[in-house]
């Protein structure tokens, strides 16, 4: 008997009497009017040869087949990708951000030896070889001032030359230009920086310990790494402080010729209820209400496009490829195709995990020891064993979320960490398909 | 019905990780 498909996502589109269905399995988008949808809901199809060939309307059993074959896709996919493998040198940083969520961290300012810079690359040259991988170093502030510092940057960057291998850089900024002749003569794949807005606010988010402001220097390293055609990856950190920002933020990116740089790319990041960080959490926007916040910012300023294409779930990815992604089985890329260490030795599953000695897997100096038990239970969690995934139809475009934010919030690695899917397609279907609606 | 894909033979596939695969941030996962 065939059924509607228990992975079809069918939700209202933003500002339209229109409906969007959707199957990742099968990878078909379709806009439906209204009154199709109440079919579908009422389970009344009147066009069931062209829902069946679509593969909405299913063999249930056929349908487990598929699930399970692109399961094994997606296994075989992930295990060509590249790995991203992070290091923290220390996690001393120049800045008092006010929601720092390493605030609590254990910072005894020791900088790493060359032995141990050494044993890390060792490490990740027999642990991932014949991966593809680049590395990031991570922080803290890797871009900190005075020669024992750049001393271990340069070291670092020159192993990574010796070892091909790419370096991207996490850095507040503040120190760039100091640094970007000694990042040119290296292969940098791209350095991180953030900006929360313009200098006002920006520089009461994210002032230097013990004050100072920081937006001008930060502005002036993007200038000259963009010159010397470093890629720029900037990040903007989001709440309800800053989100307003956003427009003037895009619109100083735009008239400073950065967004018509080939290697300049942005990204938003939510602030979000990571670790203990955020006592105060009524500044904090969830998932769904900052992109409702930005959904109704870009209406207002279109301009905010050439800044930053919000990925709005699938939505961004269907409209600029023409196909739905492949499904995803799980979205948390821990211990799959990511790994931190620090320069205390410790290895760690990811970013969100590292620094927090209690969650180490192990460590690779002084000598390698792994918690095989723990580490497998990071490797198997996707929604094929998180058991709140089960019976989700969302769940191949929600991946089952981060695993360090499931166990922060549910005392459970296998717990979920949802992801607000019907109402990210609805605003993203809205904002790239205006013409088909 | 009106569909949106305009691409019916997949010559690449990807992979919508949580951080927008096709823009990978460098930041790892973070939300």
């Amino acid at each position: 008997m065939m059924t509607f498909s228990k992975h079809n996502i069918l939700t209202p589109i933003a500002g339209s009497d229109k409906f969007i269905l959707l199957n990742l399995l099968r990878g078909n988008a379709d806009i439906l009017t209204a009154e199709k949808a109440r079919e579908i809901r009422e389970e009344q199809y009147t066009d069931v040869d062209e829902y069946t060939a679509k593969g909405y309307l299913v063999d249930p059993e056929q349908d487990e087949r598929l699930f399970r074959q692109r399961y094994l896709d997606f296994l075989d996919e992930r295990d060509s990708d590249e790995i991203q493998v992070f290091f923290v040198p220390w996690y001393a940083c120049n800045f008092g951000c006010s929601y720092c969520y390493q605030e609590g961290y254990s910072n005894e300012h020791q900088l790493p030896t060359r032995e141990l810079v050494d044993r890390f690359f060792r490490y990740v040259h027999e642990t991932f070889a014949g991966r593809r991988k680049y590395l990031t170093l991570f922080g803290g502030e890797p871009l900190l001032d005075g020669p024992a510092y750049r001393d271990v940057v340069q070291y670092f960057l020159e192993k990574a030359h010796h070892a091909g291998l790419e370096t991207a850089i996490v850095t507040n900024g503040y120190l760039l230009s100091d640094y970007v002749e000694m990042l040119s003569r290296h292969r940098i794949r791209e350095i991180q920086v953030t900006l929360d807005g313009l200098a006002r606010v920006h520089d009461l988010r994210r002032p230097l310990k013990g004050g100072g402001v920081t937006f001008d220097r930060i502005v002036h390293g993007i200038d000259q790494a963009l010159a010397l055609d470093i890629a720029i990856n900037l990040r903007v950190v989001i709440d309800r402080e800053n989100i307003s920002e956003l427009p003037a933020l895009a619109a100083f990116a735009i008239q400073r010729g950065w967004t018509s740089h080939p290697k300049f790319k942005t990204q938003l990041g939510r602030n979000y209820e990571l670790h203990t960080c955020q006592t105060d959490r009524s500044k904090l926007l969830s998932r769904v209400e900052m992109f409702q916040e930005i959904y109704g910012l870009v209406q207002q300023h279109p301009e905010i496009l050439q800044f930053h294409k919000p990925a709005f779930s699938i939505a961004k990815f269907l409209f600029e490829n023409g196909e739905l992604p492949s499904p995803l089985y799980d979205s948390c890329p821990g211990t799959k195709t990511e790994w931190a260490f620090d320069y205390t030795g410790r290895i760690y599953s990811c970013t969100a995990t590292v620094g927090k000695a209690a969650e180490s897997l192990g460590t690779f100096y002084p000598t390698v020891q792994k918690n095989e038990e723990l580490i497998a239970r990071w490797e198997e969690r996707d929604v094929t064993t998180i058991s709140g995934c089960a019976e989700c139809n969302l769940r191949l475009a929600c991946g089952g979320g981060c695993a360090s934010v499931a166990f922060n919030t549910m005392g459970d690695l296998h717990g979920t960490d949802c992801r607000p899917i019907n109402e990210l397609v609805s605003m993203g279907i809205s904002t790239y398909f205006k013409e088909e609606l | 019905m009106k569909s949106l894909i305009k691409k019916h033979t997949k010559t690449e596939t990807a992979v919508a990780q949580c951080c927008a695969k096709t823009s990978k941030n460098v930041a790892g996962c973070h939300d």
